[in-house]
C-alpha cells in the first residue's frame, strides 16, 4: 500500500489541493488511515496464522477467537476460518476459543512466521446446556462494530414458526429494527428504509428476490446455513450497494469427517441434507433440498373437480423448491476451492381443456376450450471461489460468480368450434400472452486481508459487476379466423457496469478505543451516464470497563438500484430496474450511537439511536400501476427524500438452559416527495409505508432435557400505515365520462349544476393516512428428540398465532357476514385474516 | 400421541370460521366535511353547489346536499354578496347576481350547521388568445354495411350508410408571458337540418402534441380498459410566453351525420379554446387519474389523491373563459370515399 502510495507520486501540495475536495468526513477518514501508516508497516514481528476449525465436523469457524496472554494482543478468524496473529519474538501463550467449544492453548516461543491449524473441540461440560455461538468478538461489548448482530442458526431453528418452516428471514424480523412487511410476510424493513435497500448475500453474491410464495417464505434454507449476520448501521466499507442493511449469510462447506444427513418431512414440506467428505478429508460437499408439495396434495381435490365438472383435463397447483449445494477442497494449508450454487424457483400451472359435441338439424357441431398458465419466478446463483493464503499477514479471496431473478408468466387460450354444416363458419382462435422480466449479473470479487499487526485489521477489494437489467416485456400472440397478430411491448434490456472498491482498517488505538474506519467507491455505468460516490465509513467503541462500553457509527451508502413494487406483499411481477440519466442513485446517511453491557456473562444489554436520511427514494406517482405497459417505468415514478430515527433496545441470552431475547423499538419514518413534476402528497411530508411506532419481540427456549426443549415468541407491533380514501364526495363536473364512445367529458362550458347528474370521487386527505390496528401473536413449539439407531430423531409440534389473534393481512369494504351468513349486515372495512391458529407438526431424523 | 394429533388436525378446520372481521374506526374520520364545487367564468353569475361527503362506508346511494348554509362571496377580501337559492332547489345550488371579471380575486366562504366552514379563493382567469384556428385534411367515409345473412341461398341485408369524418385542426394559441395558463380544447359538429332544427356532437379527438403527454394513459398489461386520454386539457409549460401552434385530428371511428344530403342544410366546426385556472386543472388531471386507477378495483394501483382548494373542506373553485371559433365545412372541400363492407 505504502509502495502503491509513493508510485502515485503525490506531492504534498497535490494532496492538499485533493483533500479541498473532499468532505469533511472524507478527510477525517484519510486522515486516520494516514496515522495508522507507521503502525502499520514499521513494526518488527512474527506472524502466527492458520485456520480455525470444528474438531467434529471439520467447518471452519467464524470469528473465533485467538488471544495470546503475555502480550494481551489478539485476533478474530475470518469468514473463512483463516487467523493471523503478529506477535513479538520470544515466549507466547496462545489460547483458541469460541463459544460452545473446548479452549486450546499453544504455549511456545516464537522465534519465525508459524502456521497453526486448530481444531477445536466441543465443549463437554456444557453439553448439558444450550450454548449458542456467534461473532461476538466482532459485535459484542469489546467489538468496534455497532448495529450488527449474529444470531446463531442452531437458535433459528429453534424458534417456532408458521407451519413449522424454520425461516431465517423471519427469525431476524424478530429482531429490533427489523420489522416485516403483512401478516405472515417475509418482508423485511430495516430502520425505516424499504424492502430494495437489503443488501442480501449468500456465500458473499447478492440475491434479488428472498421470498417464496408471496414472501410467506424466505429462500434460505436453514439445514444449508452456518451463519447469519446483520448489519443494520455503522457498514464496514467492505459492503455497500445498499442504503438500509446487510444479510451475510454463509453456506456449511460440509463435513470433511463422515457423511451426516438430515431428513425433515413437515406439513407443507420435505428437506434433505447430505454432507460429508468426498474422497479424501480434503474435499467436502454440501447439498440441501427443500420442495413443498402443495401441488401433491391437492391432486386428489383436482381429480375430483374434473369429473364432477366433466373437464377432459384439469391440473393445476403450486410449489417451491430450494437446492442448495456446495463443495469445497482444500489442495494445500494455503490454498483452497469452493464452488456454491443455488436454484430456487417458486411455479404456479393451470392446464384446463373441456370439449363437447352435438347434433342438431342433422349437423354435428363441436367445440373445445382450453387454458395454461405456466408462471415460473426464482434466483439462480453460481459462485466459484478461491482462498490463497498469500504469506502469513495477507489472506486473499477472489471471486467469479453470477446471480439471476427471472420471472417469466406464459397464459395461454384456445378456442374451436366446428360443424359438418357448410355455412356454419368454423372458430379456431389461440391467443398467448407472455410476460418476462428480470436481472442478471455476472461479476468477480477480489479481496484481501492484511494483519501487520495485533492492532491493525485491514481489509481491501474491488467488485466490477455487468448488470443486465428486464424491466418487463410483454409478448402478445393471437391467431384466429380475422386476426393474426404478434406484438411485443415493454421496456428494452438495460445493460449497467457496476464496480465498487474499498479499503479498511479495524483498528485498536489502545485498549479501550478500537474503530472501523474506511472508505468505499462504487460507480455505475448506465445509458452513457456514469454515477459514482466516494462513501465513508467509520465505526468506534469505547471500552469503559470489561463488560460496558459506548459505541458510535456513520455510513454514506449508496444505492444505483431500485424494486417497483405496488403492493405491500412481495410479487414476482415486481420490477428490479437500475438508475438511468433520469432517476438518480438512492444514497444515504446514517449516524448511529449506543451503549452496551453485558451482565455477568449471561446477557448482552443493548441500547442503540440512529438517526438516517435518505435521497432520491422513488414512489409510485399517484394511480400508477405495473399493469400498465404503455408507458415507461420512469414516467410512474416520483423521486423524493425520506428520513428515519429510532431507539432500540434489546436484552439477549446465548447461554444456559433459558436463552432467547426480549427487543424494542420505537421508530420513526416519513417520505418528502416535493420536486417539480414528481410531487405527492401536494408536497407535504407523510409517514413511510412501514412507519410504525412501536415494535416489542421476545424470544424464548427452553431446554428442559436432552429430549424435550420448548420455546415461544410473542411479538406486538402498531399498526402498518395505508392510503385509505374515508370520505366520498360529490362530482358535479363529469369528467369520468372521459371515454368519447360513451359519451360527453369535462364539461366545463356550463355551470356544474346544468350537466344533470353527478358521480362520485373518493377523498384521500394524505397518503398513508390510516393505520391499521396493532398487530400481536404469540407462537409456541416443543420438540421432542430421541436417539435411535442411526441417529437422533425431533418431533416437533408448533402452534402458530397461540391465543388466535385476527391479525389482518388485507383489509376491503364489505358487509359484515360470516361464511355462514351470520352477522349484523353492516357495510364495514373487513380484514381478512389469513394466518390464525396454526398448528403443525414436523419429524425430523438425523443420521449421524 | 395420537389423540393430540386429532386434535391438531381439527384446530385448521374450526379456526377457519373467524377470518373475517370488521374494524372500526376512529370518530373523526367518519364525519363529513362540506363540499364546495364552483366554476366561475365571465359570461355567467356566480353559481356554487354545496353538498356534504360521505363516509365510504355510507350505504346511502346519493350525496346528501346542503340547502341550509350560508355562502358569502367576497372580492379583495370585502363582501360583496350574500348567495341565494332558489325556493324549489334542493339540490344545494347557490347563486349570486354577481358576474365576474377576468383578473377578480374573488373568496366564497360556506358555513353551514353541523359542519367546520369552509373557505376557498379564487382569481378569475382571463380570455385565451386564439390567434387562429384552421380545418385541413377533410374526410369523409360514406361506409355501406352488409350483412350475410346465408351462403345457400345467397342472401344478405344492407345496413344504413354510415358517415366517418376525419379532419386535421390547427389551432395557434399566444400565450401571455409571465403568467403560467392553463388550456383546454372542446371541438363540436354544429349540424342544421333542412327542417330547422340543428344539433350540436361533441367531438373527441386525439393528438400526439407533445403538450398532452403529461396526460397519462392507463391501459391493463393485457390490454383491456380503455384509453383515458385527457387530450383536451394541458398547461403552457413547453411554450410559455410564444406563440404555440397544436393539431388536433378527429379520430377515424367516430360516428357522425355528416352530409346526408337528404336532410342536412350546412354543417359547422366549432372550436373552442379554453383558459382554465391552475386549480381546475389540477383538481381535473388528478380526478381523471382517479377515475382511471380502478383498475381491477384499485388493487394495483396506487390510490390517488384528487386536488382540492377548498380550505378545510373537500371540492374545488375554478374558473374558465372561451373563445370560440365556427368553421364551415364544404362539402367540396372533403375526400369522400364510399366503402362497402360484408360481415
Amino acid at each position: 500500500m505504502l509502495r502503491l502510495f509513493l508510485k502515485l507520486r503525490i506531492t504534498t501540495v497535490q494532496t492538499f489541493k485533493l483533500l479541498k475536495l473532499l468532505t469533511p468526513m472524507n478527510r477525517i477518514i484519510i486522515f486516520l488511515f494516514l496515522c495508522a501508516l507507521p503502525f502499520t508497516f514499521f513494526a518488527q514481528n512474527y506472524t502466527i496464522s492458520g485456520y480455525i476449525t470444528d474438531g467434529k465436523s471439520g467447518e471452519t469457524l467464524i470469528s473465533a477467537s485467538v488471544f495470546d496472554s503475555r502480550n494481551s494482543k489478539g485476533a478474530v478468524s475470518n469468514t473463512y476460518g483463516f487467523y493471523s496473529l503478529t506477535l513479538p519474538k520470544g515466549k507466547v501463550e496462545v489460547s483458541y476459543s469460541y463459544v460452545g467449544f473446548t479452549q486450546s492453548l499453544r504455549s511456545f516461543n516464537l522465534r519465525r512466521d508459524t502456521v497453526i491449524n486448530i481444531q477445536l473441540g466441543e465443549n463437554n461440560a456444557l453439553a448439558e446446556i444450550v450454548v449458542y455461538g456467534g461473532t461476538r468478538q466482532e459485535l459484542g461489548v469489546k467489538g468496534s462494530q455497532m448495529s450488527a448482530i449474529d444470531v446463531p442458526i442452531e437458535q433459528i431453528k429453534t424458534i417456532p414458526m408458521l407451519f413449522g418452516e424454520t425461516d431465517v428471514l423471519k427469525a431476524l424480523q424478530l429482531l429490533p429494527g427489523v420489522q416485516s412487511g403483512s401478516e405472515g410476510s417475509a418482508g423485511f424493513y430495516v430502520r425505516g428504509g424499504g424492502p430494495d435497500e437489503n443488501l442480501f448475500l449468500l456465500d458473499g453474491v447478492p440475491l434479488y428476490n428472498v421470498n417464496h410464495a408471496a414472501g410467506f417464505f424466505s429462500v434460505f434454507n436453514a439445514d444449508a446455513i452456518k451463519s447469519v449476520t446483520l448489519y443494520k448501521g455503522g457498514f464496514p466499507a467492505r459492503f455497500g450497494s445498499r442504503l438500509s442493511s446487510v444479510l451475510d449469510v454463509r453456506m456449511n462447506d460440509g463435513n470433511n469427517k463422515k457423511i451426516k444427513a438430515n431428513v425433515s418431512v413437515g406439513l407443507i414440506s420435505s428437506k434433505l441434507n447430505v454432507e460429508g467428505p468426498l474422497f479424501s478429508e480434503n474435499t467436502t460437499f454440501n447439498v440441501s433440498l427443500r420442495r413443498t408439495y402443495f401441488d401433491i396434495l391437492i391432486k386428489p381435490v383436482l381429480w375430483y373437480m374434473k369429473n364432477y365438472q366433466d373437464f377432459d383435463k384439469l391440473n393445476a397447483g403450486y410449489y417451491f423448491y430450494d437446492f442448495n449445494a456446495k463443495i469445497s477442497h482444500k489442495f494445500d494449508d494455503k490454498n483452497r476451492l469452493y464452488a456454491s450454487f443455488y436454484s430456487g424457483d417458486d411455479a404456479i400451472y393451470v392446464n384446463v381443456k373441456e370439449s363437447g359435441q352435438y347434433i342438431e338439424d342433422g349437423y354435428k357441431y363441436e367445440s373445445s376450450f382450453s387454458q395454461k398458465i405456466d408462471w415460473k419466478w426464482g434466483n439462480l446463483l453460481a459462485v466459484l471461489r478461491w482462498n490463497r493464503v498469500l504469506d502469513s499477514k495477507l489472506f486473499m479471496d477472489v471471486t467469479a460468480n453470477y446471480t439471476r431473478y427471472r420471472q417469466d408468466m406464459g397464459i395461454g387460450q384456445k378456442d374451436k368450434e366446428s360443424s359438418t354444416d357448410t355455412i356454419f363458419i368454423a372458430k379456431n382462435n389461440d391467443i398467448s400472452l407472455k410476460y418476462k422480466s428480470g436481472i442478471d449479473d455476472y461479476s468477480t470479487r477480489i479481496e484481501f486481508d492484511y494483519s501487520p499487526n495485533p492492532d491493525h485489521d485491514i481489509k481491501f477489494g474491488f467488485n466490477p459487476v455487468m448488470h443486465t437489467f428486464r424491466p418487463g416485456v410483454q409478448v402478445a400472440k393471437e391467431t384466429s379466423n380475422d386476426i393474426k397478430m404478434d406484438t411485443t411491448m415493454g421496456n428494452q434490456n438495460i445493460s449497467a457496469f457496476e464496480i465498487a472498491m474499498y479499503v479498511e482498517d479495524n483498528y485498536a488505538l489502545n485498549s479501550f478505543t478500537k474503530i472501523n474506519f474506511g472508505l468505499h467507491y462504487s460507480g455505475i455505468n448506465v445509458q452513457g451516464k456514469y454515477y459514482h460516490s466516494l462513501q465513508p465509513r467509520l465505526s468506534g467503541r469505547l471500552l469503559l470497563s470489561d463488560k460496558f462500553s459506548l459505541k458510535a457509527g456513520y455510513a454514506y451508502m449508496s444505492q444505483y438500484i431500485h424494486l417497483l413494487s405496488n403492493n405491500n406483499i412481495s410479487l414476482p411481477t415486481d420490477l428490479w430496474v437500475p438508475v438511468t440519466k433520469r432517476i438518480k442513485p438512492m444514497v444515504s446517511q446514517q449516524a448511529s450511537f449506543g451503549a452496551f453491557y453485558n451482565l455477568k456473562h449471561l446477557f448482552d444489554i443493548s441500547i442503540e439511536g440512529y438517526y438516517k436520511e435518505m435521497n432520491n427514494q422513488i414512489e409510485y406517482k399517484d394511480g400508477a400501476t405495473f399493469l400498465d405497459p404503455t408507458s415507461k417505468w420512469e414516467d410512474k415514478v416520483a423521486t423524493g427524500r425520506g428520513w428515519a430515527y429510532g431507539v432500540e433496545f434489546l436484552v439477549q441470552k446465548t447461554l444456559g438452559n433459558t436463552t432467547g431475547w426480549v427487543g424494542y423499538t420505537w421508530s420513526k419514518s416519513e417520505r418528502l416527495f416535493d420536486r417539480a413534476g414528481e410531487v405527492l402528497n401536494f408536497g407535504l411530508p407523510f409517514p413511510a409505508k412501514y412507519d410504525r411506532r412501536h415494535d416489542i419481540n421476545i424470544v424464548l427456549s427452553h431446554k428442559f432435557s436432552k429430549k424435550i426443549d420448548v420455546s415461544g415468541t410473542w411479538v406486538y407491533s402498531s399498526g402498518n400505515c395505508g392510503t385509505l380514501a374515508v370520505q366520498e364526495y360529490s362530482n358535479p363536473f363529469n369528467i369520468e365520462d372521459y371515454n368519447y364512445y360513451y359519451g360527453y367529458y369535462g364539461q366545463l362550458n356550463n355551470n356544474p349544476y346544468h350537466n344533470g347528474g353527478e358521480s362520485s370521487l373518493s377523498h384521500v386527505e394524505k397518503r398513508n393516512n390510516y393505520r391499521f390496528p396493532a398487530y400481536h401473536r404469540l407462537d409456541l413449539g416443543i420438540n421432542f428428540h430421541k436417539k435411535k439407531k442411526y441417529g437422533t430423531r425431533t418431533w416437533n409440534i408448533s402452534i402458530y398465532n397461540a391465543y388466535n389473534n385476527m391479525n389482518p393481512f388485507m383489509v376491503y369494504s364489505g358487509y359484515n357476514y360470516n361464511m355462514f351468513g351470520k352477522g349484523d349486515g353492516r357495510k364495514t372495512l373487513m380484514k381478512v385474516t389469513v394466518f390464525t391458529l396454526i398448528p403443525s407438526v414436523s419429524y425430523t431424523y438425523k443420521f449421524e | 400421541m395420537k389423540k393430540l394429533f386429532n386434535i391438531l388436525l381439527l384446530l385448521p378446520v374450526l379456526t377457519l370460521f373467524q377470518c373475517e372481521n370488521p374494524i372500526d374506526f376512529d370518530l373523526d374520520l367518519v364525519e363529513s366535511k362540506l363540499v364546495l364545487q364552483s366554476l366561475l367564468t365571465s359570461t355567467e353569475n356566480v353559481s356554487v353547489q354545496l353538498s356534504a361527503s360521505r363516509f365510504f362506508l355510507d350505504e346511502s346511494d346519493k350525496f346528501r346536499k346542503i340547502n341550509n348554509a350560508t355562502i358569502l362571496l367576497f372580492k379583495d377580501d370585502v363582501i360583496i354578496d350574500t348567495l341565494h337559492r332558489s325556493a324549489e332547489d334542493e339540490g344545494g345550488y347557490y347563486f349570486s347576481d354577481y358576474i365576474p371579471q377576468a383578473g377578480d380575486h374573488l373568496k366564497l366562504q360556506a358555513a353551514a350547521p353541523g359542519f367546520e366552514s369552509v373557505e376557498s379563493e379564487i382569481t378569475v382567469v382571463a380570455l385565451p388568445n386564439l390567434v387562429s384556428a384552421e380545418v385541413l385534411d377533410i374526410k369523409c367515409r360514406a361506409q355501406t354495411v352488409e350483412w350475410l345473412i346465408s351462403h345457400q341461398p345467397y342472401r344478405t341485408y344492407i345496413d344504413t350508410v354510415i358517415y366517418y369524418l376525419t379532419a386535421n385542426i390547427t389551432l395557434t394559441i399566444a400565450d401571455t408571458p409571465e403568467i403560467d395558463e392553463y388550456y383546454n380544447i372542446i371541438l363540436y359538429l354544429k349540424t342544421n337540418y333542412i327542417d330547422g332544427t340543428s344539433e350540436l356532437t361533441r367531438f373527441p379527438f386525439e393528438s400526439k402534441n407533445i403538450v398532452f403527454s403529461s396526460n397519462e394513459v392507463n391501459v391493463d398489461m393485457f390490454g383491456g380498459g380503455e384509453m383515458a386520454k385527457n387530450y383536451n386539457i394541458f398547461s403552457d409549460e413547453l411554450f410559455a410566453g410564444r406563440n404555440y401552434s397544436i393539431t388536433v385530428n378527429l379520430p377515424e371511428n367516430f360516428y357522425s351525420y355528416f352530409w346526408p344530403e337528404s336532410i342536412t342544410k350546412s354543417q359547422y366546426l366549432i372550436v373552442e379554446l379554453h383558459s382554465v385556472s391552475k386549480d381546475y386543472y389540477f383538481y381535473r388531471l388528478t380526478a381523471a387519474k382517479a377515475y382511471n386507477g380502478m383498475d381491477m378495483g384499485g388493487m394495483f394501483g396506487e390510490p390517488v389523491q384528487v386536488y382540492s382548494n377548498v380550505k378545510n373542506g373537500i371540492g374545488v373553485v375554478g374558473s374558465y373563459n372561451v373563445v370560440r371559433k365556427e368553421i364551415k365545412l364544404n362539402k367540396s372541400d372533403a375526400d369522400i370515399t364510399e366503402i362497402t363492407e360484408i360481415y
